[in-house]
């Protein structure tokens, strides 16, 4: 008898470690490990369910709820380490650490929107993590929010965060996912937010970013929005690439409403 | 590239595949990149001006032969001797001096000629610190080097770093210098502006603590603008390191020629990238002569003949005026508008004049076949894209001649999704590289002779008699009409269909291939 309780116990305990490893094995690749997702096995073991609950214990959360709030925590923590500057990320040189930091938090975003983000319960807290992390100083988190707004319901407070954040943005590849976004803003009330960031955007913006963006400029002019590009085109040098690429959007567009 | 050699072409598809596998991660490698990504025959130098540590072949992200041929006076010569670096510094202040100052004209135009002044120096001095103004360098073993710095991660001059900038690195911006140095002054003035508003700063008029913030952002992210005020930062050392540069102006020591003009033309380079005809030199000239190409303040390149000018609106078609009046001297001499406009100026249509020019060029439109595994590249001279491989078909969207009288030839062209420029070979070899595609079925937005399209565009497409000419009658959406013949014309590549409707033949406008193709607003290509 003691031999085989003992033999159980030896193969519980390869099942939990078994599971435990398919778990983290399953886990998406580039995802951190959570030590709280070992926590519902040693918690049913600690809890037996014969003995009486106490009415003043909090029900037991169901574990995507832990996972959930697990990797909230983790995101939190990530975020902390820019400040505090002793995380376990390499200092090799002067930006080895703060990419290190972001590509955690890059990681753990997306983690989150692909688990939880898709389901609308969630869109608050996804919406939440949006707004806070778009005004990041790497682009690679930049771009992780980005994709967190296009899977949220299009809304004015999330407009005018990436209008705010990506005003100044010198990296193209971000004027093309920002341009992606605005689309959804296109026909409704917000649009002229879009276009008034727009046109800050090639009057203003960086050589790089600005060029991105007169390259894809045409389905953002309308009949409503074409004076004030025309407007801006006007006082552009003539030599400039992007503005060469405004004034060939502009008349594309005016060819395309007479039919060429 | 030999075609013959299978295990070289095997090296072309990983190293293509590679490419592909990065464009589908935005912003960074697959995986972290690796210290030294791709640095092939790394060589190593000194920190002085021209040759910092370390170097790697510079071929591993653009093509050398454009450095060698339009950017010869901004390598650095390992094997010439002690003047080298004279003449090096010379020319290297010239263009990091001009284009310091384009670039913020170009960005603030009401900023004051004190703080432009202050903007310059603040990029003089980045340049120094990030790479002793090294970029390219003919190295002791024969070949064409870019600095590398941060165990490999920093490219060139402005030291992009491949960790943060990856798409940057691999498509050529990186590795093109006079690109790098925008990207990264795009960068820089980013900070530049938000400096004044650091509690390290406290006014814009302070210029010094301006230049320093702006550089610690730059080297260790915008979270570090105050950095340099801070002695017991870990990498407080760099700071004091730029203060140095700042305050003793290294380059001074070597330069001889301070006023020296860019012996390339900065402004059109940062502008087209690629391709922009050398500055002649800086005269007054009120009478224009032939068998010289002419520089107009609007940008146009003009040659005379008869006493009449023939322009054309692209310094990279410049070189096709030479069928109008051959000049021998590949510079362009400034000339006012005023002066010019004596001359009748006249637009040449860049499709017409450049295959008068070439006559083995192959037009846009024409479906080529690839005769050997050949590099796409997102420029024709910048960075790997993928590999186009032998006998593949592709249409040519787009054409660009240069290094007169070889007249290498480089084609725009479409593949597995990918756009980019692909070598066609010179005028001696050209039928090597790509020959006219038998298969008439090559997949594009835009249709074949005997192929039929259909009007997408809402309020339909004007038939007229000729491109762009006299009105004959709108043709709804949703008709479907045969192509009788496919034609170009202009700087952004219009195309025109000709068809027949109603019983009358005419031609209808169908978008234009550059900056963007817009063909499929207007038709669909039915298959």
């Amino acid at each position: 008898m003691k031999k085989d309780s003992s033999k159980s116990l030896t193969i519980g305990a390869i099942a939990v470690v078994l599971f435990m490893a398919w778990q983290m094995h399953t886990r998406p690749a580039g995802t951190v490990i959570l030590p709280e997702d070992i926590e519902p096995v040693q918690k049913m073991r600690r809890q037996p369910s014969s003995q009486p609950k106490n009415p003043e214990t909090p029900k037991p959360k169901p574990k995507s709820v832990r996972d959930r709030e697990a990797l909230l925590q983790a995101i939190r923590e990530a975020k902390e380490c820019y400040a505090t500057g002793k995380c376990d990320h390499p200092d090799t040189d002067p930006k080895s650490y703060g990419l290190s930091v972001g590509k955690t938090i890059k990681n753990l975003l997306g983690d989150y929107r692909t688990k939880y983000g898709v389901d609308p319960k969630n869109f608050g807290e996804m919406q939440a993590l949006a707004l806070e992390f778009i005004n990041s100083d790497d682009e690679f988190v930049q771009e992780q929010a980005l994709n967190m707004f296009s899977a949220l319901p299009p809304s004015s407070g999330n407009l005018q965060a990436i209008v705010q954040a990506m005003g100044d943005t010198t990296d193209p590849l971000l004027v093309d996912q920002t341009m992606k976004e605005m689309k959804r803003y296109m026909g409704t009330a917000e649009e002229p937010t879009v276009h008034a960031y727009l046109r800050e955007l090639l009057g203003q913006g960086s050589v790089f970013s600005s060029e991105a963006a007169a390259k894809k400029i045409l389905s953002f002019i309308t009949s409503q929005s074409y004076p004030g590009y025309e407007s801006l085109a006007r006082g552009l040098p003539s030599d400039s690439t992007m503005a060469q690429s405004l004034r060939t959007a502009l008349d594309e567009f005016l060819r395309l409403q007479t039919g060429g | 590239m030999d075609t013959k050699n299978s295990s070289h072409f095997k090296k072309l598809l990983a190293l293509g595949l590679g490419f592909a596998l990065a464009s589908g991660v935005p912003r960074a490698a697959g995986a972290a990149t690796a210290d030294y990504y791709k640095c092939n025959d790394r060589v190593g130098g000194e920190y002085n001006y021209g040759r910092a540590p370390q170097a790697c072949n510079a071929n591993a992200f653009g093509d050398d032969k454009y450095v060698t041929g339009n950017l010869a006076s901004l390598i650095y010569r390992d094997t010439v001797g002690s003047t080298e670096r004279s003449r090096y510094v010379d020319e290297m202040n010239a263009v990091i001096k001009e284009a310091a100052a384009y670039y913020i004209k170009k960005r603030k135009p009401t900023m004051s000629a004190g703080e432009v002044s202050w903007w310059v120096l603040g990029i003089q001095v980045t340049a120094s610190h990030e790479s002793y103004w090294s970029h390219y360098r003919n190295a002791t073993d024969a070949r064409l080097k870019m600095m590398r710095g941060d165990y490999g991660h920093g490219h060139g001059m402005m030291q992009i770093d491949d960790r943060s900038h990856f798409p940057a690195v691999t498509n050529g911006t990186a590795w093109n210098l006079i690109t790098n140095l925008t990207y990264a002054m795009d960068i820089f003035y980013k900070n530049w502006e938000k400096a004044p508003s650091q509690t390290c700063v406290t006014s814009a008029t302070n210029y010094e603590a301006r230049i320093r913030a702006s550089w610690a952002a730059y080297n260790g992210g915008s979270g570090k603008i105050c950095r340099w005020t801070n002695p017991n930062d870990k990498w407080a050392q760099n700071d004091k390191n730029f203060y140095n540069h700042y305050r003793n102006r290294p380059w001074e020591k070597y330069g001889v020629e301070s006023n020296k003009n860019a012996s390339v033309d900065v402004a059109c380079l940062i502008e087209k990238k690629e391709n922009c005809p050398a500055p002649g030199p800086d005269l007054e000239i009120p009478v224009l002569k032939s068998g010289v190409l002419y520089k107009s303040a609007t940008g146009s390149y003009c040659v005379i003949r008869n006493a009449k000018a023939a322009c054309v609106k692209e310094a990279r078609d410049a070189i096709c005026l030479k069928h109008i009046s051959p000049y021998s001297v590949d510079e362009a001499t400034a000339v006012k508008d005023t002066v010019l406009a004596s001359y009748s100026p006249e637009n040449q249509d860049r499709h017409v004049l450049c295959q008068a020019y070439e006559g083995t060029l192959f037009s846009v439109g024409t479906d080529i076949e690839i005769q050997k595994n050949t590099y796409l590249r997102s420029s024709p001279g910048g960075g790997v894209v993928t590999v186009v491989p032998r006998s593949q078909a592709v249409t040519v969207l787009d054409f660009e001649l240069r290094s007169a009288p070889e007249n290498d030839r480089y084609y725009k062209v479409r593949y597995q999704d990918k756009e980019g420029y692909v070598f066609g070979g010179s005028n001696a070899d050209y039928l090597t590289w790509a020959v006219v595609a038998m298969n008439n079925n090559v997949p594009g937005t835009l249709a074949k002779v005997g192929g039929h399209v259909k009007v997408v565009n809402a309020v339909g497409v004007n038939q007229r008699m000729t491109p762009g000419g006299a009105l004959i009658r709108l043709i709804p959406s949703g008709t479907q009409l045969q192509v009788q013949e496919v034609f170009v014309e202009g700087s952004n590549n219009k195309v025109y269909y000709r068809i027949t409707y109603q019983g009358q033949t005419g031609y209808i406008y169908t978008g234009l291939l550059l900056p963007t193709d817009t063909t499929s607003e207007w038709t669909a290509v039915q298959r």
